[in-house]
């Protein structure tokens, strides 16, 4: 039989055996090569994971249901790839093919090395993330400083001082791969990853550069301005003016498509090459006073969000329309961004509020569950995260100030999701699971959506209490008793509960669907939260052994006792008699004395 | 090697625990090239590489990270019962059957003898995170290789 010791002496057995055979190959420095050309895809970077999953996090400032999106059923879903997005004046990149997955590595992001400032240009390069100018209006304050973040080494580091004119508007940028091209109004300049170079490009004086799209065909970009368009002639790095006017512009791979949104109610459609110059090539007619909000390429097809939400899709080879119902999207209190992304898998529309994320089946619009509260909606070009088109907040290194480079799920993997600076790792049977707090007389009831099928369900096991002005929920054991109101049939679960503080106002729920316990070993309770003779009490109980580490807190803090941390976290499966290190909160000393 | 004696020692301790560590992250084909690398990055940055508190696991991540391009299963070679009569033949296939994560703390901590410590900083991950895989990577081997026993 192999038993643990067993196996340990055979893995060390094969790995000299294995260490051997690499030996065999000589190994010796080579010279430090070039980087390997970078994926021509900008990655959008977000600020929360992979879409998918279930919504997650409690506002522990409500004192009353929270307004959260519908959970899903916790399975993670490539929602697109490569992202051919465009880039806009408002931050958003273009892409070209999908980089490759890289996994996030968990823990806490470093500080970036930025003051606070929103609307910055974020464009992710292979494994690392270019982050750059912004604004702070609060302020009054422009940046024009940026840095990098290195995905593989979880460091940043600080770009060198851009030519580009501090201005209040939100720079763009289009990956060419071996450099960046960065606009900010009519300014202009490449950028080296690489090397760290910025290189000053002629600028469209009096412009406003509102969109680039990147036309790889003729080796060239296209810039939208507010007086027309421009195109700029990568091999010699000049610019050209072509006139024409729209309020979107798009690049089919052999002409350009630009859209106006016509007060009458349609929008005229033109397009562009250099051998026709302006062709006018149809109007589509909406009945509704027009603005193009965004333009994006899908299979083939161009489609046109307009100022009310509504979607026509216009082929430019066969020259067909068509009208899809109008994006759900709630635009009472103000038009809302919209960035159109095919990202070459379903048809996206990302928007800057609730909802979010919607896509289009085929029969309908679909909407998934929004994960960034502040920042928008989010995807990353390789289909599993997400990007926040106009820049995201940094807040000089609080839990506000993070990163969100996705991974790939694959079934049976453990996965990652970023919540500000947490990282969160969810084995394969849990889930992110939305909470609610409803308030009854005598306090409040917290209760979850489980899961799309079975829907809200009430925790039996679980208190909420207001503390201080904001509401907390008190997991009473690991395993939670669940009784879900469902009309037809109420169920009983008894699903794994444990939550993980986020930032001092937002606690992540996970669920975990258990999958039983194999033989001989016990499950470890999740303890956090309670009162260290509790939490003792509870992991002996299962025949574990309980280590104390303190931690100090204020004097006087309601923490004081209460187990802070442990380590296995709750979940794990260990031997009987193994050790559970519990941090407890420890009184600091009496400010009064 | 160069005339720094200090660098020249981190090098060969690097290249002796890298050669054992990656061919569970990257198989045994790649790891020389990913090796070979990461020494190479350790050498144009060796000051900042002298003052690493983990400079393996450092290594690591950039040798894994070099290698990201073999297969996601990396290529082991199958056990020889001549060679290695105390090693389940099961055990291969067990481990790569494995996630990648779980693959590589069950490797590092218990085929390299990596602390979590180091292990986690490899990784990228919490050193209890660190447990967990462990801990779920050696019970499906067990789970494995205990499955070949009872077919066998």
């Amino acid at each position: 039989m192999v038993d643990h010791v067993d196996l340990e002496r055979q893995l060390r057995r094969y790995a000299d055996h294995v260490e051997g055979a690499v030996g065999e190959t000589a190994v010796e420095p080579v010279p430090t090569r070039p980087r390997s050309p970078r994926l021509a895809v900008a990655a959008v970077v977000a600020l929360v994971a992979a879409i998918g999953l279930a919504f997650v996090v409690v506002d522990r400032d409500s004192g009353s249901d929270v307004d959260i999106d519908p959970a899903r059923d916790g399975s993670l879903e490539p929602t697109a790839q490569a992202s051919d997005s465009n880039a806009e004046g408002d931050g958003g990149v273009s892409a070209e093919t999908p980089p490759e997955p890289k996994l996030m590595p968990a823990g806490e992001i470093p500080p970036a090395p930025l003051s606070p400032r929103s609307s910055t240009l974020t464009i992710r390069i292979g494994d690392e993330v270019v982050v750059w100018g912004g604004d702070r209006d609060a302020l009054d304050e422009v940046y024009g400083d940026g840095a990098v973040y290195d995905i593989a080494t979880n460091e940043w580091r600080a770009m060198a001082e851009s030519p580009i004119p501090l201005t209040d508007d939100t720079p763009t940028a289009i990956d060419l791969e071996d450099r960046l091209f960065v606009s900010r109004r009519q300014h202009a300049a490449y950028y080296s990853v690489a090397d760290d170079v910025w290189t000053e490009l002629p600028s469209l004086s009096g412009e406003l550069i509102r969109e680039l799209r990147h036309a790889p065909e003729i080796d060239s970009i296209f810039a939208l301005g507010a007086r027309g368009v421009y195109q700029f002639d990568l091999s010699t790095d000049s610019w050209s003016e072509l006139g024409g006017r729209g309020d979107s512009i798009e690049w089919t791979g052999e002409k350009l498509v630009s859209v106006t949104g016509d007060p009458g109610g349609s929008f005229p459609v033109d397009t562009w090459t250099a051998s026709t110059g302006w062709v006018e090539e149809t109007t589509i007619e909406t009945g509704v006073s027009q603005v193009a909000i965004d333009t994006g390429l899908v299979d083939g097809e161009v489609w046109i969000v307009g100022y009310d939400m509504t979607v026509d899709v216009w082929d430019p080879v066969t020259g067909e329309q068509r009208s899809l119902p109008p994006l759900p999207i709630d635009f009472t209190e103000g038009v809302p961004r919209v960035f159109v992304s095919s990202a070459a898998g379903p048809d996206v529309v990302l928007v800057d509020r609730e909802p979010g994320l919607v896509t289009w089946s085929g029969e309908g619009w679909e909407v998934r569950p929004r994960l960034d509260i502040a920042y928008g909606a989010t995807l990353d070009s390789d289909g599993t995260g997400g990007g926040a088109w106009w820049g995201y907040w940094f807040d000089g290194g609080t839990p506000d100030n993070a990163l969100v480079v996705s991974q790939v799920p694959t079934p049976g993997d453990p996965r990652e999701i970023v919540l500000g600076s947490v990282v969160l790792e969810l084995a394969p049977e849990e889930q992110l699971i939305e909470m609610g707090v409803g308030e009854r007389d005598d306090g409040f009831e917290p209760w979850a959506v489980i899961s799309a099928e079975i829907g809200r369900c009430r925790l039996d096991d679980a208190i909420g209490e207001r503390v201080d002005g904001t509401v907390d929920i008190v997991l009473g054991s690991n395993v939670i008793s669940v009784t879900c109101d469902d009309p037809e049939a109420p169920r009983r679960l008894a699903p794994r509960l444990r939550s993980v503080d986020v930032d001092d106002e937002r606690t992540a729920y996970i669920l975990g669907q258990s999958l039983g316990t194999p033989d001989g070993l016990v499950p470890v309770s999740t303890v956090v939260g309670l009162f260290a003779d509790t939490a003792m009490a509870t992991l002996r109980n299962e025949g574990l052994v309980p280590v104390t580490e303190f931690r100090v807190v204020p004097f006087g803090d309601p923490q004081v006792g209460v187990v802070l941390a442990q380590a296995p976290i709750g979940f794990t499966e260990v031997e009987p008699g193994t050790q559970v290190v519990i941090t407890v909160g420890e009184a600091g000393p009496d400010p009064d004395q | 090697m160069s005339s720094e004696p200090a660098i020249d020692a981190l090098l060969e301790e690097a290249t002796r625990r890298l050669r054992r560590a990656l061919p569970a992250a990257v198989g045994v084909d790649a790891a020389p090239d990913a090796i070979a690398h990461a020494l190479a990055w350790a050498w144009e940055h060796r000051e900042r590489f002298v003052g690493l508190a983990n400079p393996h696991g450092y290594l690591y991540r950039i040798a894994v990270n070099e290698g990201r391009r073999a297969p996601r299963v990396p290529e082991l070679p199958a056990v020889d019962p001549v060679r290695l009569p105390e090693v389940e033949p099961g055990l291969v296939p067990a481990l790569l059957d494995l996630s990648p994560m779980q693959r590589q703390t069950v490797w590092l901590v218990h085929a390299c003898d990596w602390t979590y410590v180091e292990t986690a900083e490899a990784l990228g991950i919490t050193a209890s995170a660190v447990g967990t895989h462990l801990t779920r990577g050696m019970t499906r081997l067990r789970t494995s290789i205990l499955g070949d026993e009872n077919h066998g």
